[in-house]
């Protein structure tokens, strides 16, 4: 079933620890929160939601961690440029730090509207990095520190990003991208969510994208 | 999203299977997070380990890349990332699947299983025996022989100490002796003996003091009749609480003895070891066979892998695992490998593992799209 977007007409910035629990027991997933400001920091449209979409790739990472796969035993995954590559063990896996305008760590915003399949390694039409025409400025990736309350436990990873391109951009798909280790930084789609009817970033307004890693008892 | 589906199989010996449960696994806790945090960041990360210390894991261990590694040999086998330096050192159970007997609901800042079975083979069909006077609050040493060598003494006393039970201890200790120091030399000693039946007695636990300053001195030592088993060097003033001696090689009646044995001069009256509170115990373990990880597949909407464990039940007890869980391993910043408890799970009712049989614990963490 395709993520349903809840638009909050009544505009509310949300504490992280007053953040909605969307999960079950027992799930570790991923809360979507989506914020738009304009230039003078006034919310203008809040979403949460359940990111649904942990793609192959994801699983495939784990298992390279949990097992520790040494390079004669690394495991073929397919990275954002479609080339098979041989996963091992490494720290940088699932290194998502990325800096400003990176575009291979973090996370990825799009204009794609194909509901994802498991099997998707990277979005279907990433917006590029920059103040042009369909273009938005990617900032660097941040992190919120590990937390917990009575039945959850989550950390944040947050991007924002401004368009200074001189009109509307409507994102309509949300992924984030890590690194995989095969001797080199390879970098790999782990998480794709398309937010239905996707979410307007008016020329001169911020997108604020915040994925709330989760695990709930 | 990702799930896990929790499956525990009791086999027969033959690996028959003798029972089946599934059941949704419920609870990633907190050190899940962090481990995912800190690999994600790229950032050290202070995660508290299974002994709830506090440890700050290495994003970026200099000896082997330990975080989050699951997979794990069997029982008391070093894990090949962390045997360079003894002190990375961890065994195989301290990673992968855990079993335990405790019945509390999970938390997310669960750290540790509730009750842990260790890896081993001890555990007894029936009920220990005790110690006659075993914390000698008869305020005498009734029940027990005592015996002694050159300037040591036994003497029931009841001063205050850390981890004394009751009002009364015994101190095997120096006595004050006449003539030219020292008053003592090595090899002079003060025991306590008694006979019990040791048929259902994995363990004895004791408290145990190292008393005054030349308390290091002295030797501390648990013989069963003339086979030493247990052994630590006392230093000054200081406590050691819970020793424990495994005896479940044992069966039937023998002589137990408790021993403070000096292992050079000494020069002080009341020095040397007390003893209290000693318990006998019959604790069960599983061999933990090593966990696996395998089975990596994907069919559209879904994809999965298994975690998956033995343990054999090679002790006389039958043994009820109520809860299970997963620890992985980490590095810290002083490069010591750690485990910390990123899954754990009660079974309910528990499942009875009689002696000789095995049981298989699945995890199968999956995800939909």
């Amino acid at each position: 079933m395709d993520a349903q977007v809840k638009a909050k007409p009544e505009l509310e910035i949300v504490n992280e620890g007053q953040i909605p629990n969307l999960l079950v027991r027992g799930e570790v997933g991923a809360v979507l929160e989506l914020i738009v400001k304009d230039k003078n920091d006034k919310v203008t449209d809040h979403r949460i939601m359940k990111s649904r979409s942990f793609v192959r790739q994801s699983l495939e990472l784990l298992f390279v961690e949990f097992n520790k796969l040494p390079p004669k035993a690394a495991l073929v995954m397919k990275d954002i440029g479609g080339f098979p590559r041989y996963i091992r063990e490494g720290y940088r896996n699932f290194d998502c730090a990325g800096g400003v305008g990176d575009l291979a760590r973090g996370i990825m915003v799009g204009t794609g509207t194909t509901a994802p399949t498991i099997d998707d390694y990277v979005l279907q039409a990433r917006i590029a990095h920059g103040t042009s025409a369909g273009q938005l400025q990617y900032g660097g990736v941040t992190f919120g520190l590990p937390a917990s309350d009575p039945t959850t436990s989550q950390f944040t990873i947050t991007r924002d990003f401004a368009n200074a391109s001189g009109g509307d951009i409507t994102v309509n798909e949300i992924g984030l991208y890590v690194v995989g280790w095969d001797g080199a930084t390879r970098y790999f789609m782990v998480i794709r969510d398309v937010i239905a009817g996707g979410i307007a970033v008016p020329n001169g307004q911020t997108l604020t994208v915040n994925y709330r890693e989760q695990a709930v008892v | 999203m990702l799930t896990a589906n929790l499956m525990l199989e009791r086999l027969d010996k033959e690996g028959k299977l003798l029972e089946r449960r599934e059941q949704p696994s419920r609870s990633f806790v907190l050190q899940l997070m962090d481990l995912l945090y800190l690999k994600h960041a790229q950032a050290d990360r202070a995660t508290r380990d299974i002994y709830n210390a506090l440890r700050t894991v290495d994003f970026n261990p200099y000896f082997g890349q330990v975080n989050l590694e699951v997979a794990s040999a069997p029982g008391d086998a070093g894990c090949a990332k962390v045997v360079t330096n003894v002190d990375r050192h961890l065994e195989g159970q301290d990673a992968g699947i855990q079993v335990g007997k405790g019945t509390s609901a999970p938390t997310p800042t669960d750290y540790r299983m509730a009750d842990r079975i260790n890896h081993g083979r001890s555990g007894a069909a029936g009920i220990p025996a005790s110690f006659t006077n075993p914390s000698f609050e008869t305020g005498d040493l009734t029940g027990w022989t005592s015996a002694t060598n050159g300037f040591m003494r036994v003497v029931v006393e009841s001063a205050a100490w850390g981890y004394k039970d009751g009002t009364y201890y015994c101190a095997l200790e120096s006595t004050p002796a006449a003539g030219v120091p020292p008053y003592g030399a090595a090899g002079h000693y003060a025991q306590i003996s008694q006979s019990i039946d040791l048929t259902n007695v994995t363990h004895i636990r004791f408290q145990l003091r190292g008393q005054g300053t030349w308390a290091s001195s002295f030797g501390f030592e648990v013989w069963v009749d003339g086979r030493p088993v247990y052994r630590i060097e006392l230093a000054d003033d200081t406590d050691y609480p819970n020793r424990m001696v495994d005896v479940s090689a044992f069966t039937g009646i023998h002589t137990v003895t408790f021993k403070c044995i000096a292992k050079a001069d000494f020069y002080a009256a009341d020095h040397g070891a007390w003893i209290d509170n000693i318990e006998t115990l019959n604790i069960v373990e599983l061999e933990y066979g090593g966990c696996e990880i395998v089975n990596l597949t994907f069919s559209d909407p879904n994809g999965q892998f298994t975690i998956r464990r033995y343990f054999t039940n090679s002790s006389s007890a039958s043994i009820t695992v109520n809860e299970v869980g997963i620890q992985a391993m980490g590095q810290d910043t002083g490069s010591r490998g750690r485990a910390f408890l990123i899954a754990r799970d009660v079974v309910s009712p528990g499942i009875a593992i009689a002696a000789g049989e095995i049981l298989r614990v699945t995890y199968v963490p999956q995800i939909t799209v």
